[in-house]
């Protein structure tokens, strides 16, 4: 199992970008070949790759997000026992 | 109440409840087979009663109880409640100390079964309370001591955990009787049923109070934080038991008393975003996954909150899945606890050297949380969002599909890199530093939660088969398939490029607050300022004033009756009987006057 996990450790970009690039064509397929419809539900399904761009741009969103979060919110680890003998955890 | 003695064999969980209670009597060999044998008999029992209503038992004049319902919304969590009970048990096996935990554990899975089950709400509540108590020893455990858990600290956050479940218990019994109250204490209205929908805001007292309740347990934003402080602290076998019960519980009663609440959809949405940043900065790896079972919830409450007979069924097997999959990535957070001492991202490193069976089992887990093709995320998250597209519901739908590109981040690499792969240089616990992998009974259950998680994506006909209303749903439609792998490699791709640049947040060994700042540090502070500024002087200064005051009695008294006192001082008997005349005499005037 661990030669599996170092193969796959060695090679997990190259199987990411190979993987980014099938969805797309995957896309081209079944819209221009197969004409699978019939399952979208919604207006933007229709738009060439829409989930891609949203995953990418939702994630780098969501990261910036973290960011703002980690500038407000982060503290010492003994934050909630600095006031010993006063404070919650103390 | 005799009635309901002679049912006891008929009430789900009650031998996981009964039982748990014989296990510290028992010698090791033989508590390890009741650890397994029991949730099994349980299952065993459920599946063998008829569907409906078991029995009644009438407890007061007219008052009738249900204690149990059988019908396919609580069959589904009655089915995978005692599914993963056994596996936890099995996780649990190589624990050889006769503790606390053990009997928690099972008693825990026995009344959240119960629960479920239950077809009123007197008995909802008593069970609703019965997890609230039996799951708080999972945190206050002694055991894992040396294992990055502060007994202390476990005290201190079991109690914030056992009041908060408390009052949720509460506030269910309150809202119940207000609920019985508007109909005039009617029988038929102690069932627990479809209790309100449209908006909340339009629902009575009562209705709103059992609302509160469960969304207490639901964790709901502003009231979720009981959930990322708690279970980070439960022993490394307790968590995956305290992972698994308590919110699904209240998806269920959700699920049974509020479908087709509006303001569900809108409450699942946020649940489902705003937990990532957190999940994205937290270093604690266990905090993480309750961060991201938290966004989890939030999927089962936008399919309750659309109320169709997709969505229930969306939200019923996205929790039936969620249970599976989020137990084992805290079963392999539990090991890399148990092996590493600590599970912070900031000290470990290179793990899956010598770890390699329970990082390829944890990569399941995260295949199947992020609904990746071929697990079991896919094909039963795949059912709400459906739901979602036939609601016509689009905001909704890109806001989910926002969640799930946050679902990659947290669970689908941050757990697996973290926990198994990140880099050796810097860390305090590599793979040189601990001695093997997990013990076998954790990779036993591990790979069968696994195999599940699998087979459920694979196949998920039997699972389809017995949700509420059951479907024929096909998952694998070309635009699904691709769709879903575009979110997922994309988002994916934006993490190794953002990564690549180094503007991807890195760990870091510190805390970010949330809201349970509020009752930890700013409602004490204001309670300390209110008492110095306000409430200490007034209490101080009545203190003073009732001390003067019974200070200046006493000296009068002292002054009257003392040594020196007028009727201290001995007396002639001439003044004695002088005094006693006069006495008598006034007596005398005073009955003449007014009788």
């Amino acid at each position: 199992m661990k030669g599996l996990l170092d193969a796959l450790k060695g090679r997990v970009l190259m199987l990411l970008y190979v993987g980014c690039g099938l969805s797309l064509v995957g896309e081209v397929i079944f819209r221009f070949v197969g004409h699978s419809y019939d399952h979208m539900h919604f207006g933007y399904e229709e738009i060439f790759g829409v989930h891609a761009g949203w995953g990418f741009i939702a994630f780098g969103l969501l990261v910036a997000s973290a960011h703002a979060l980690g500038a407000l919110t982060r503290r010492d680890e003994d934050y909630y026992r600095v006031d010993d003998g006063e404070g919650d955890d103390a | 109440m005799l009635e309901l003695l002679s049912e006891l064999h008929r009430l789900p969980g009650l031998v996981l409840v009964l039982g748990a209670l014989v296990l510290p009597l028992l010698p090791v060999t033989l508590r390890r087979v009741a650890m397994v044998a029991l949730p099994i008999l349980s299952y065993a029992q459920l599946l063998s009663l008829p569907e409906g209503i078991a029995f009644q038992v009438e407890i007061m004049d007219g008052l009738v109880l249900e204690p149990v319902r059988i019908d396919g919304l609580a069959m589904v969590w009655g089915h995978i409640f005692h599914i993963v009970a056994i596996l936890a048990s099995i996780y649990s096996l190589h624990v050889a100390e006769r503790g606390v935990e053990q009997l928690a554990a099972l008693s825990y899975a026995g009344s959240a079964i119960g629960a479920v089950m239950a077809g009123d709400f007197i008995t909802l509540f008593v069970y609703w309370e019965l997890t609230a108590i039996t799951s708080v020893f999972l945190i206050w455990s002694p055991a894992d001591k040396n294992l990055d858990r502060d007994p202390a600290e476990c005290l201190r956050t079991g109690m914030r955990y056992l009041v908060i479940q408390v009052s949720s218990g509460v506030i269910l019994l309150a809202g119940a009787l207000a609920w019985l109250s508007a109909r005039d204490w009617d029988p038929e209205a102690l069932r627990f049923g479809h209790l309100h929908s449209g908006s909340i805001f339009d629902a009575e007292l009562g209705a709103q109070l059992v609302f509160l309740a469960f969304g207490i347990k639901a964790a709901f934003p502003l009231l979720h934080n009981w959930l990322q402080d708690a279970y980070p602290k439960g022993t490394h076998t307790g968590t995956v038991v305290l992972s698994a019960f308590t919110t699904k519980m209240a998806i269920y009663a959700l699920a049974r008393g509020f479908a087709g609440t509006d303001e569900l959809i809108a409450l699942g949405v946020f649940m489902t975003l705003f937990p990532i940043p957190f999940a994205v900065l937290e270093n604690d790896l266990r905090r993480v996954l309750a961060y991201s079972l938290n966004n989890q919830l939030g999927f089962m409450c936008v399919g309750v909150g659309i109320g169709t007979a997709l969505s229930i069924n969306g939200a019923a097997a996205h929790a039936f899945a969620h249970i599976l999959y989020k137990s084992l990535l805290f079963m392999a957070m539990g090991a890399v606890l148990y092996k590493a001492g600590t599970c912070k991202a900031t000290e470990i490193g290179g793990l899956y050297r010598k770890m390699p069976w329970t990082a390829a089992l944890c990569i399941v887990g995260s295949l199947s949380i992020s609904a990746m093709p071929l697990f079991s995320g896919f094909t039963t998250k795949s059912l709400t969002m459906s739901a979602a597209g036939e609601a016509h519901l689009t905001w909704v739908a890109l806001l989910l599909l926002v969640a799930s590109a946050g679902v990659v981040e947290h669970s689908g690499i941050k757990i697996p890199y973290s926990g198994f792969f990140s880099k050796e240089e810097g860390k305090k616990i590599t793979s040189q530093d601990i001695d093997g992998e997990a013990p076998l009974n954790m990779r036993v259950a591990m790979g069968l939660t696994a195999a599940m998680c699998i087979g459920l994506g694979l196949y998920p006909a039997p699972l389809y088969a017995i949700l509420p209303t059951p479907t024929d749903y096909e998952a694998y439609t070309a635009p699904h398939v691709v769709g879903q792998l575009q979110l997922l490699f994309f988002a994916a791709l934006a993490y190794v490029l953002l990564k690549k640049r180094g503007l991807y947040p890195k760990e870091e060994r510190k805390i970010f607050l949330d809201s349970d700042v509020l009752y930890r540090r700013f409602a004490p502070a204001i309670a300390r300022a209110g008492w110095r500024r306000g409430l200490g002087p007034l209490w101080t200064g009545t203190l003073g004033l009732g001390a003067g005051l019974l200070r200046g009695s006493l000296g009068t008294l002292y002054r009257w009756t003392g040594p020196g006192g007028m009727f201290g001082r001995s007396w002639t008997a001439g003044g004695i009987t002088r005094w006693s005349g006069a006495m008598i005499g006034f007596y005398l005037l005073y009955i003449f006057l007014w009788s």
